[in-house]
């Protein structure tokens, strides 16, 4: 999500390092999985022309060495792009990757932040947001399960696609890691969902 | 005894083989007595001679709850002859010291699963343990052939023979449509020729089926669920002292389950459920009560599906009830097998129909089984996903080096044409993560160590972690994955699919392990429930895979619908279910052997096809796609297909008009394949079908018993490795297997072209019927079936149609 006013790029659940966490465990997983969600930021950021772009939480997926395959390929973004300042509100995965967050030296925030426009947040707050300002977070991996007319749930039917999801003052950005994985939301009467996919967010409000 | 001589011969003379026979009786000790006997005369020759200690025999049965009978069937006769041998199990459930010990001192004989055999052969000191054998046994073959966990229990035997080489092997299996193929499979390309021996004669099988009292009008037509017979089951299982009565899905189960408590309130307490979603301690309570104890069962009935067709020997009852089509010969033979006890009794088996083409279905069945037309179980081809797994099994297992082990895989008949590039993607697959040429960095299951004094360098996994990570992961049974559902106090009752469960509110009741239940709250894959005071409630439903209407069976009842076309009936379920044959033929035609029959009808504006081929659900649910392809290639208009076992309906939104040249077209079997892989991709069905292949591979892990929660750091869904494969690495032969298997294990590709090359060869004839002729109704039903949400609304939603039906007859 960009906001031209603040010129701030918003992402969050990145979960960078599950690929490289996923292969030392035995399980094969692309590395070009990293390098691809490097060049889908690379390319917003080349978009829009934001000047900071704030993860909201679950930069890292796993704790990864400092000298790993991801750090090395984030670390080369960053020398790349040093006129963008790069903001982490920390997620619950981010807690165990300090070694990896202190190698590309960011700067680390303590939640909430106010940012002028958002509460920035890594988690939704339990009882809705309270403060003055809407809150903005990730964390879920909120995903709407569609379905084509007339056909029934299960084999068979319809997509999951991940989605924006917009309650009472609280939006939840959907997880921006490639291979990070997704779950079905169950939103309320007056909230709003964005299908997010290839280009322009849809509204499936009420699908 | 002949058979048994035969084989005792045979293994004399150090041959390998298969015994097979109707029902299993007897078959066990005549292989069995093979090495004790040997074992007798070479004591009898040199008592002090204590050579051959150690393990002897291998015994591999596909069941767990079968090896503590089998391993009380093997140790009779040892205690009687008075050999000093010892028979032990090991399975799943065996405790750690106990199998440390056996490790140690091993038994005689060893009574095992395919997958503790598997976990054995991952063992440094495999080779020691299996250097003595004399015999491997490998029971109830025909439930594995044909499956992963046979090519699993094919490439550990192939392990086996090289590890102990000369080692015969002898399987039991019931007999097969292909038992000679069977055969070959068992015994791969270093066991020799085989000794194929014909097994005791079967019981005699006797097939009744219930008739409907009020004849066959007052019957559904169609569906699957119908308990309106409730009263004649239980009337059956009053005369009988215990029954078995199957059905064919989980939620006729819960259903069955339910109404004949309520045809008879005395049966309470004595009637128990059994099925694959159940938990696991339920159902072992369940096995256990249906054991003879002190000559009397503690229960009287357990309504059950597939979930206890396996291990004939085990717990025999008085009568077995099949609700529902029998969809195959050999496996309605082999439940009617479970009854009947005593030698040269009948085993006796009850057919109730739900609609009124199963009758047919049933006479069918005795036909085909009188005339031994018996359905093959087809050997699976080498799939790479297994064969990765045992990769990692052999590394482990001592390390192995690469040609030998190749030479070693192709002994195995599944792996008999594996082709270079196929090995060496595997080997890539364990070693690098995928094809070299793509990145995978650090990655590494199996490595090369450096070669020593001379000898070959061997593959080994480097780390314990990944060496447990794959001892747990070991097998091809994939577990639904579905929600649990649990009571408060945490008691589990089993699991039950996430798109039904999330269609249901808070408070809103359900049945399920035949207990009326309440959702409380569904948290994180639970579902959390209290027992409901009312009996009513939704029953769930599983999208599990339901079995196709055999060949067989499809041909035979297609034969005597083609005598009923002559007008003769003969058989009383064939002159039960003559009103709706001949009305059939009023209004349309009767399908039969040299004739493809095709219906347009028009309902409420919109143009229905129906199409007979009698090729059985998967056929037709693949034949429909690409029907609706190729229709909507000549002309643009929206075409959904549903089926049955029997048929298929086109439904076109806007009319589309078609004369039987035209379907000529549709139905030619050129072009099938590149049609059907296009449908295939338009319906995503083989990222569906991902799931098993990224299991067994081990890119995903199931839980297992006794772990609470997975290491939700290392979790990925199948559906992501599919996704991320597909954009990455689209060589992945791993996608390459699915696609494969969902051709040929989903929609049956092999049985899809026979039958348009048949229908080729067939009189096409288009039929404009006035309202849905009696054999469309039922796959029409079938769609109503599938776009509505609860099966109440869809019950009265038919019976409204069958009304219209009824009257239109009577017209």
């Amino acid at each position: 999500m960009y906001a031209p006013d603040l010129h701030t790029l918003y992402v969050a659940d990145t979960h960078f390092g599950k690929p490289e966490h996923f292969r030392d465990a035995g399980r094969p997983v692309p590395e070009d999985v990293t390098a691809c969600d490097l060049d889908r930021l690379r390319l917003l950021l080349t978009e829009t022309g934001a000047r900071r772009l704030v993860v909201l939480g679950d930069l890292f997926h796993a704790p990864v060495p400092a000298d790993g395959e991801t750090v090395r390929a984030l670390r080369a973004w960053r020398d790349e792009r040093t006129e963008v300042s790069v903001v982490l509100v920390p997620g619950n995965h981010d807690r165990r990757a300090s070694a990896a967050i202190s190698a590309l030296e960011l700067e680390v925030l303590d939640q909430p932040v106010d940012d002028g426009a958002f509460e920035l947040r890594h988690e939704p707050p339990s009882g809705g947001a309270s403060g003055e300002r809407p809150v903005l977070c990730g964390h879920l991996h909120p995903a709407v399960r569609l379905r084509r007319p007339g056909r029934r749930a299960g084999a068979g039917a319809g997509m999951r696609v991940a989605c924006c999801w917009l309650g009472e003052r609280v939006c939840v950005l959907p997880a921006f890691g490639r291979f990070t994985g997704c779950r079905v939301i169950e939103p309320g009467a007056r909230d709003r969902v964005f299908a997010v996919g290839e280009g322009t967010p849809i509204e499936v409000t009420g699908s | 005894m002949p058979f048994q001589r035969k084989v005792w011969e045979a293994f004399e003379s150090g041959r390998s083989g298969l015994v097979h026979s109707a029902t299993g009786t007897g078959k066990t000790h005549a292989v069995w007595l093979g090495p004790v006997g040997r074992e007798l005369e070479r004591m009898r020759a040199d008592p002090e001679d204590s050579k051959h200690g150690g393990l002897r025999v291998l015994w591999i049965t596909p069941l767990r709850a079968l090896a503590t009978d089998t391993v009380e069937a093997l140790s009779e006769p040892v205690e009687w002859l008075g050999l000093d041998w010892t028979v032990e199990k090991r399975t799943g459930d065996t405790s750690s010291s106990v199998k440390a010990r056996q490790l140690r001192k091993p038994p005689s004989a060893m009574v095992t699963t395919p997958e503790s055999a598997t976990i054995m052969l991952s063992r440094v000191d495999s080779g020691r343990l299996f250097r003595n054998l004399d015999l491997i046994v490998v029971d109830e073959w025909h439930e594995l052939i044909g499956t992963k966990r046979g090519v699993q229990t094919e490439l550990a035997l192939s392990r086996l023979r090289a590890l102990c080489p000369g080692v015969p092997t002898w399987g039991l299996s019931a007999t097969l449509g292909n038992t000679g193929e069977a055969m070959r499979v068992l015994l791969g390309s270093t066991s020799g020729e085989g000794t194929l021996v014909t097994g005791p004669e079967g019981k005699v099988v006797e097939i009744d089926t219930v008739l409907p009292p009020g004849g066959v009008e007052r019957f559904p037509q169609a569906g699957h669920l119908g308990v309106q017979l409730a009263d004649e089951v239980v009337r059956e299982i009053h005369a009988a002292g215990t029954t078995l009565v199957f059905t064919n899905t989980r939620s006729q189960t819960e259903l069955w389950f339910r109404a004949i408590q309520k045809a008879d309130p005395s049966l309470v307490g004595r009637v128990a459920i059994h099925h694959g979603s159940l938990e696991g301690d339920i159902r072992r309570r369940v096995e256990a009560m249906l054991r003879v104890e002190a000559g009397e069962a503690r229960l009287k009935c357990v309504v059950c599906t597939s979930s206890l067709d396996l291990g004939v020997d085990f717990a025999p009852v008085d009568l077995v009830v099949q609700i529902g089509s029998p969809k195959g010969v050999a496996r309605l033979a082999q439940r009617a097998g479970r009854s009947g006890h005593r030698p040269g009794e009948v085993s006796r088996i009850v057919g109730v129909p739900t609609h009124a083409l199963e009758l047919v279905e049933f006479a069918a069945a005795r036909e085909a089984l009188r005339n031994g037309h018996l359905e093959a179980r087809t050997p699976l081809e080498k799939p790479l996903d297994v064969l990765a797994q045992h990769l990692v099994t052999c590394a482990l297992g001592g390390g192995f080096v690469e040609e030998e082990l190749l030479a070693e895989v192709r002994t195995a008949h599944a792996y008999r044409d594996l082709t270079g590039e196929e090995w060496g993607w595997a080997m890539d697959f364990c070693r690098r993560g995928g094809e070299s040429l793509r990145a995978y960095p650090q990655f590494a299951r199996i490595e090369l160590t450096p070669s020593e004094d001379g000898q070959p360098a061997r593959y080994v996994v480097p780390t314990r972690k990944l060496a447990t990570a794959h001892r747990l992961g070991i097998g091809t049974i994939v577990s639904d994955e579905g929600v649990l559902v649990k009571y408060r106090s945490g008691r589990t009752l089993g699991s039950i699919e996430e798109s039904f469960i999330s269609r249901l509110s808070p408070g809103q009741k359900f049945i399920f392990a035949g207990k009326p239940l309440v959702l409380e709250r569904l948290r994180e894959m639970t579902a959390w429930v209290r027992r409901a005071t009312s009996a009513r409630g939704v029953v769930p439903r599983w999208n599990g895979g339901r079995m196709p209407l055999s060949t067989q069976l499809a041909d035979a009842a297609l034969a005597l619908i083609a005598r009923a076309e002559l007008g003769e009936y003969g058989l009383p379920e064939m002159e039960a279910v003559r009103p709706i044959l001949e009305r059939q033929g009023a209004v349309s035609l009767l399908p039969g052997p040299g004739i493809l029959v095709v219906e347009r009808v028009e309902i409420r504006g919109e143009v229905h096809y129906f199409v007979f081929p009698f090729a059985g659900r998967l056929v037709h649910e693949g034949l429909g796609a690409v029907l609706s392809m190729r229709a909507s290639r000549q002309s643009p208009v929206t075409v959904v297909s549903s089926s049955t076992d029997h048929g298929i309906e086109l439904r076109c939104e806007t009319a589309l008009e078609l004369d039987a040249e035209a379907w000529r077209g549709l139905l030619s079997p050129e072009g099938l394949t590149d049609d059907l892989l296009e449908a295939v991709r338009a319906a995503q069905l083989s990222r569906r079908h991902f799931r098993e292949i990224a299991r067994i591979a081990g890119l995903t892990q199931q839980g297992y018993p006794g772990q609470t929660s997975r290491p939700s750091y290392l979790q990925a869904s199948s559906e992501m490795y599919f996704d991320v494969f597909e954009e990455f690495d689209p060589g992945n032969m791993l996608l390459e297997q699915a696609r494969r298997e969902v051709l040929e294990s989903q929609l049956e590709y092999r049985r899809m072209s026979e039958t348009l090359e048949r229908i080729a060869g067939m009189r096409i004839e288009v039929i404009a019927t006035e309202r849905l002729s009696p054999l469309a109704f039922p796959v029409w039903a079938e769609s109503l079936r599938s776009t509505t949400v609860t099966s109440e609304s869809w019950q009265q939603r038919v019976r409204r149609m069958a009304d219209g039906l009824e009257s239109y007859a009577e017209a």
